[in-house]
């Protein structure tokens, strides 16, 4: 008795889902129309709004990868959700939401990301780096090895870091270079890939970047050796317990804690 | 075993009982050679010691760090390594300024107690 209008309801329902699905696509267009907004908090808004989208702004995705160069600083409050970065600070920028919209939309913004690794713009292909870190295919390794030998220190970080996330074995021995580059920031963040990627390969070089001239570097490097737990590096962190830098000594204990155990 | 052989055995774990009850638990039988040739040589007990020793007494010596993020982490190491021998240290980090570090080294007493316990 009650079947009937239950099931009424069931398909009433069905036929409502396709209806709202094609309502998505005029809010597509008309975000991206305002993704070629000439003040940058709308350009922004815009961008996030298509990352709520999700797979539904896939017909943006040309636009928001022309929107990766797009470094103008805007304040993170334009976006209602917090999304944070590494060193992130409270400004973020157009192109850095168009690279979480193309995360959004999955798998198939891998390829044109790839393209973005090649711009002739530092910013979009730091904010490239970073999407195709968070998509996680490893189709990026190759490409992001080659970001390691970028000229912009921004960008060698953010391929560090996306070397990292991705797992890649393959970039061992370009972090191992990277672990000499001449900028701190990139020093440090390929330490951690190393100790994220976790292969025994990386302890010697490791070992000799404990003497980096800069606490931040000692601090992240220690932090790798205990994150690959090579219980031959404990003899090397010893000394790192009188670090001057109090950083550098707190992580020195914790990996020499860990490495003991 | 040799009557010799168990008298130096038993003499040098009295001997350790006055250093420290703590050393006899963590000496695995293996290790108790080593000790008594450092003792013949003359030399201190520290030219045997393992690396884990090594690693509780460097951390031992930060425990009056000025940092207190260094004071706890080393309290946590401890308690990770779980090395009987860090039992005195922790229990004088019990009276540390911070609560953080007196919080983590009774955490880390109790972690070496109940290893202790399972030995």
């Amino acid at each position: 008795m009650m079947g009937a209008p239950l099931f009424g309801m069931l398909v009433g329902l069905l036929l409502l889902i396709p209806s709202q699905a094609t309502q998505e696509q005029p809010k597509v267009r008309e975000l991206m129309t305002q993704l070629a907004a000439a003040d940058p908090e709308s350009r922004t808004k815009a961008a996030c709004g298509l990352r709520e989208l999700g797979d539904d702004a896939a017909p943006a995705l040309d636009a928001l990868v022309a929107l990766l160069s797009d470094g103008a600083p805007v304040e993170q409050s334009v976006c209602q959700r917090r999304w944070s970065r590494w060193n992130a600070d409270s400004r973020t920028s157009p192109g850095e939401q168009a690279a979480s919209a193309l995360v959004a939309i999955g798998h198939r913004s891998v390829t044109p990301l790839m393209r973005a690794l090649k711009s002739s713009s530092w910013i979009a292909r730091r904010n490239a780096a970073w999407a195709l870190g968070a998509l996680d295919d490893r189709r990026a390794g190759a490409p992001l090895i080659e970001l390691l030998a970028d000229p912009e220190p921004g960008v060698r970080e953010q391929a560090a870091w996306a070397l990292g996330a991705l797992d890649e074995p393959a970039a061992v021995s370009a972090l191992v270079t990277a672990l000499k580059d001449q900028s701190p920031k990139v020093r440090a963040q390929a330490a951690w890939a190393l100790g994220a990627i976790d292969d025994r390969r990386a302890v010697d070089a490791l070992v000799q970047a404990l003497s980096d001239n800069e606490g931040g570097v000692r601090a992240q490097v220690s932090w790798a050796l205990g994150a690959i737990g090579d219980s031959r590096a404990v003899n090397a962190l010893l000394p790192a317990l009188k670090d001057p830098d109090a950083g550098v000594r707190r992580q020195a204990a914790w990996a020499i804690g860990v490495l003991s155990r | 075993m040799s009557p010799l052989a168990v008298f130096v055995r038993t003499l040098l774990r009295t001997s350790a009982v006055f250093i420290g009850t703590t050393i006899v638990f963590l000496h695995p039988p293996s290790e108790w050679s080593a000790g008594r040739m450092a003792m013949a040589g003359g030399r201190t007990v520290t030219a045997a010691k393992s690396g884990s020793e090594m690693a509780v007494d460097a951390l031992i010596g930060v425990m009056n760090d000025c940092d207190a993020g260094v004071r706890r982490q080393a309290a946590a190491s401890l308690g990770t390594i779980a090395n009987p021998r860090a039992l005195p240290a922790l229990r004088m980090m019990l009276h540390d300024a911070e609560p953080a570090v007196r919080r983590t080294a009774l955490a880390s007493i109790n972690k070496i107690d109940r290893r202790a316990l399972r030995r």
